[in-house]
């Protein structure tokens, strides 16, 4: 490895100390706000996207340069009483029968948008039953009927 | 079979939400769940159509003669099907799908056994309730099941979302992520070591989601496959925080997913113009702009120094003298960002603005689905919360402090 390889992996060989969230965020704010003054956004870009903290900052003013690894369990925990509220997002049903209290709108032809493709996590029924293949053709006459081919 | 594996299409709507899909399920052995279009015309000739004509018999004229003829009057000039659909009134809806069941059984082997999937997506708010509450329960399911007689359905064909939400004022509430197993013991009272197991270890049934790279703050997404001896019967749970729903798009619009062309000279232009929107979701009393357009902004900035700075970067300075920079011209003299912002500070009102930068802009509650059965979802399942998982399964953010 050359001499500016090494310099290159500089970097990777910092050692790591764990920050709680709102300290990385206030070195955050500190390194912008330095980067607003001075023009040099390096230690900010640095912080934000790798983590490398090289500038000293209000958090931390010595044993510079560190990566911080944030943890959140240093975060101080509050006395909260969350609120809480249940409600039902949707709802899917399986039926052979439909029957409805309002009308519907039929489809004449067939939007694929419509069609469910995405899981939706629920298993049905289904037939293993070897059923021929199907060997179909549209006779392009108008008012045709499809001929059923072979079958 | 997984309901989406089987060939279906939708075949009608009740309202803007309520969607009902035919399957066929003797045509599931299909490579595509996708129906072939001579699948479609042959059904429309043997089912449909007649089953309409049976029940409907005074208004031939309504149904198309054909498929063909049905896609030529719903096909647009540009050539997109428009959507042509005929009414089906309430008192006749139940004859016609048994007609349509009838005929298509008559058919081909292939349309035999047909049965129907209603989906009903829910109007967001419409059905908060009370947990508690056994009665409140029940109204909150009357109004997403509106347009049945909810009373007549039955329970073992029906699958509900229940979701719970658990909000602070001021905080951005988040999952840790190591409470995905206590929240799964939560859900299924029952469930042994060996299941969990099985649920943690396999990738398919389960997906830790991180929330802004941080390890610690993650919610999940799991499908336990777990028989009743577990507790429950849970299909599928999703655990979430909402702070994202300002920039939640499910087209593909101004928050999608960007690729690294995206920063080519040209398309930057574009990128940049975007960006520069973004801050309007982070607003606070409009001056604030908060952390993650301003760090992008300024990765942009630094990645192409020719690219004229957005305005919105003189508008997340605060300076009032920005604006009268932009009108006399001087936007383009490659004046940098840190020229810009020299100034801050020196007046009662930008202190009172810099003081109020980083101010909240996206609080969120932490939510968990679960789609479960409609039973279960009428009982005290998902109605409290434990304590331990409030004190040990969640984090209380302030909204600035996480952007």
């Amino acid at each position: 490895m050359s001499s500016s390889d090494n310099e290159s992996h500089t970097w990777d060989f910092f050692r790591s100390r764990e920050i709680s969230l709102v300290n990385f965020m206030t070195i955050l704010s500190e390194l912008h706000q330095d980067g607003i003054d001075s023009g040099n956004y390096e230690p900010f870009i640095d912080a934000a996207l790798c983590s490398r903290v090289t500038k000293p900052t209000s958090v931390e003013e010595e044993d510079l340069p560190f990566r911080a690894k944030v943890n959140v369990a240093c975060d101080r925990p509050g006395p909260y009483n969350p609120g809480l509220a249940r409600d039902f997002d949707s709802a899917i049903g399986i039926v052979e029968n439909v029957d409805l209290l309002t009308a519907a709108s039929l489809s004449t032809t067939v939007n694929f948008h419509g069609t469910i493709k995405s899981p939706l996590h629920i298993n049905s029924r289904a037939f293993n039953a070897q059923v021929r293949p199907l060997h179909f053709q549209v006779v392009s006459v108008e008012n045709s009927r499809v001929d059923r081919g072979e079958r | 079979m997984p309901l989406e594996t089987i060939p279906n299409f939708q075949i009608a709507r009740v309202g803007l939400r309520h969607k009902l899909n035919v399957m066929f399920p003797r045509m599931h052995t299909r490579t595509s769940r996708l129906m072939m279009q001579t699948d479609i015309s042959l059904f429309y000739e043997d089912a449909l159509r007649p089953s309409f004509l049976e029940v409907f018999p005074e208004r031939t004229a309504e149904f198309p003669v054909n498929y063909r003829a049905a896609v030529l009057q719903a096909r647009t000039a540009g050539g997109t099907l428009s959507s042509h659909e005929v009414e089906i009134p309430q008192t006749l809806v139940q004859e016609f799908f048994a007609s349509l069941r009838r005929h298509a059984n008559r058919s081909i082997p292939e349309f035999h056994d047909i049965y129907f999937v209603h989906t009903i997506r829910g109007v967001k708010n419409s059905t908060i309730h009370n947990p508690e509450s056994s009665d409140d329960r029940i109204r909150a399911m009357a109004v997403l099941l509106g347009d049945f007689d909810f009373g007549q359905l039955n329970h073992d064909q029906w699958w509900v979302d229940v979701g719970m939400e658990l909000s602070a004022p001021g905080k951005s509430v988040q999952w840790l992520r190591h409470s995905h197993r206590g929240i799964l013991e939560w859900l299924f009272p029952n469930i042994t070591e060996g299941q969990l197991h099985n649920i943690f270890e396999k990738e398919e049934r389960y997906w830790c989601d991180r929330v802004a790279t941080c390890d610690d703050l993650a919610g999940f997404r799991a499908i336990p496959q777990l028989s009743l001896s577990a507790g429950r019967a849970i299909h599928y749970i999703q655990a979430y925080p909402t702070e994202k729903s300002g920039t939640y798009q499910l087209h593909r619009g101004v928050w999608r997913k960007r690729s690294p062309k995206c920063i080519f000279p040209r398309a930057m232009v574009k990128l940049v113009a975007d960006i520069s929107e973004f801050p309007s979701v982070f607003i606070d009393n409009n001056l604030i702009l908060v952390a993650p357009s301003e760090i992008m902004l300024e990765i942009l900035h630094i990645c192409a120094e020719n690219q004229p700075i957005p305005e919105s970067l003189s508008q997340r300075s605060n300076e009032p003298s920005a604006t009268e920079e932009d009108e006399d011209g001087d936007d383009s003299d490659g004046t940098s960002d840190s020229d810009r912002h020299t100034d801050e500070g020196d007046s009662e009102e930008n202190d009172e603005v810099e003081s109020a930068r980083y101010r909240p802009g996206q609080e969120g509650a932490a939510r968990i689905e679960c789609r479960t059965t409609l039973d279960n979802a009428l009982s005290d399942f998902m109605t409290y919360i434990p304590s331990w998982l409030v004190k040990e399964g969640l984090k209380f953010l302030d909204a600035s402090t996480l952007w």
